[in-house]
């Protein structure tokens, strides 16, 4: 194993920042190359803001069943299986109303809104139908995907075997905005991971903390970040069709992979006041701070050492 | 006691008669009046050509102005074969993390926040 410390790098890619960390630092660039391949076909499959990709068409389908890619097919296919865990309260099929809040094209293109806030009935995953075998897919009509939650998780976690292999086996870790995978050796030490209410916050702010992870996802919900406008962020509340208000800010979530903690931290900031009992039911260890900066712990959440 | 004049013109059986004329004209006018309705109504259904299905689905909206969403009931869609495997707690939880030793170049670390 190696005693040096990881090598890292760092990007823009699926409209957020892409981190890669390994421990091998001589299989940095075989890895990033690995990563980077990953992240393109997601991007091709699953972005919903290019006219090109697999799920624009899917999206403008109207109804017709579409033969799609085997990528995109395991995007739904997570996102449903994240909406069927969480009872629909993480649901792919909010494309429609994130359109109608405001947010319709990539968030950097984004102008802040202002005026009421528009809503729709979200129509909920049952409006998906797939058939595997036949990698065909079909929407109900004027049903809009957004796999947001579930595939930039997916992405990543991709992207950490892909870096691993490509180092073979080395220890490999990708964080795409925030959505952390983990796979092959790790360093002895763990991995270091700063939690914070931004990927972007600097190191330093109020209601930070930093942990160790050595296998898994981990991933941070917040409705603190990507905000146009007041009461304006990308986490819809698929019962209400708006966007999340419930009692946390910030909730990071521990699970055996990076979709798997996004699902559930995504759910636990949408379900608010019953997220803890959710996560420990679940045993997903989780970290909920509130709107006043108080944090609440569970499910074997660490002590934790406050970021300096 | 003088009878009145023309009181034999107010028999029963002349009156009686009266008033079932009067009751068949009623019943005369009456079917006369729904059956001229139900003639305009034809006659006007029939007068004016309606859309065909072609020029409907032109005036259709944009998809992304629709906003009717049918949704088929559970029984009818087949979205996920079998249960899913259930979420899935880390194999080896994270743990406390201790304070970077002062060294020369600080371990990198990732940050996993909102995006």
């Amino acid at each position: 194993m190696s005693a040096r410390a990881p090598a890292g790098a760092s990007w823009r890619a699926l409209g957020t920042t892409a981190q890669l960390l390994m421990v091998d630092t001589q299989a940095l660039a075989a890895a990033r190359a690995a990563v980077d391949a990953e992240l393109e076909a997601i991007d091709c499959a699953c972005s919903r803001f290019r006219e090109d990709s697999e799920l624009s068409r899917l999206n403008t389908a109207q109804g017709r069943a579409l033969t799609v890619g085997p990528l995109l097919l395991e995007a739904v296919e997570a996102g449903l299986r994240a909406a069927q865990l969480t009872g629909g309260v993480v649901d792919p099929t909010v494309g429609e109303a994130l359109i109608l809040a405001g947010y319709d094209r990539d968030f950097q293109a984004l102008r802040p809104a202002t005026g009421p806030l528009r809503t729709v009935r979200v129509p909920g995953w049952r409006a998906i139908s797939v058939d595997r075998e036949r990698r065909r897919i079909r929407l109900e009509p004027g049903v809009s995907l957004d796999l947001g939650a579930t595939a930039k998780a997916l992405a990543a976690d991709r992207a950490a075997a892909a870096a691993a292999e490509a180092a073979g086996g080395g220890g490999a870790l990708v964080n795409l905005g925030g959505d952390v995978s983990i796979a092959g050796r790790p360093p002895p030490q763990g991995w270091r991971v700063r939690l914070a209410d931004g990927h972007l916050d600097a190191p330093g702010a109020p209601g930070q903390s930093v942990i160790v992870s050595r296998t898994g996802g981990l991933a941070t919900s917040s409705s603190t970040t990507r905000r146009w406008g007041p009461g304006r962020h990308h986490i819809i509340d698929p019962a209400t069709g708006r966007p999340a208000d419930g009692c946390w800010r910030t909730v990071s979530v521990a699970a055996a992979s990076c979709v798997d903690a996004n699902t559930a931290s995504t759910a636990a900031l949408i379900l608010g006041a019953r997220a803890a009992a959710w996560l420990d039911e679940h045993r997903l260890p989780g970290r909920l701070v509130d709107h006043r900066g108080k944090v609440l712990m569970v499910a074997g959440w660490p002590e934790e050492h406050v970021a300096a | 006691m003088e009878k009145m004049p023309g009181l034999g013109s107010f028999a029963p059986h002349r009156r009686d008669r009266a008033l079932r004329r009067v009751r068949v004209l009623v019943w005369g006018l009456g079917l006369g009046a729904a059956g001229l309705t139900a003639g305009c109504s034809v006659v006007a259904a029939n007068a004016f050509k309606g859309h065909d299905g072609r020029s409907l689905a032109a005036v259709r909206a944009p998809a992304h102005h629709r906003r009717r969403i049918s949704v088929p009931g559970p029984e009818r869609v087949p979205a996920i074969e079998n249960d899913p495997a259930p979420l899935a707690p880390p194999s080896e939880p994270p743990t406390a993390a201790p304070a970077q030793a002062p060294q020369p170049a600080p371990t990198p670390e990732a940050v996993s926040g909102g995006s």
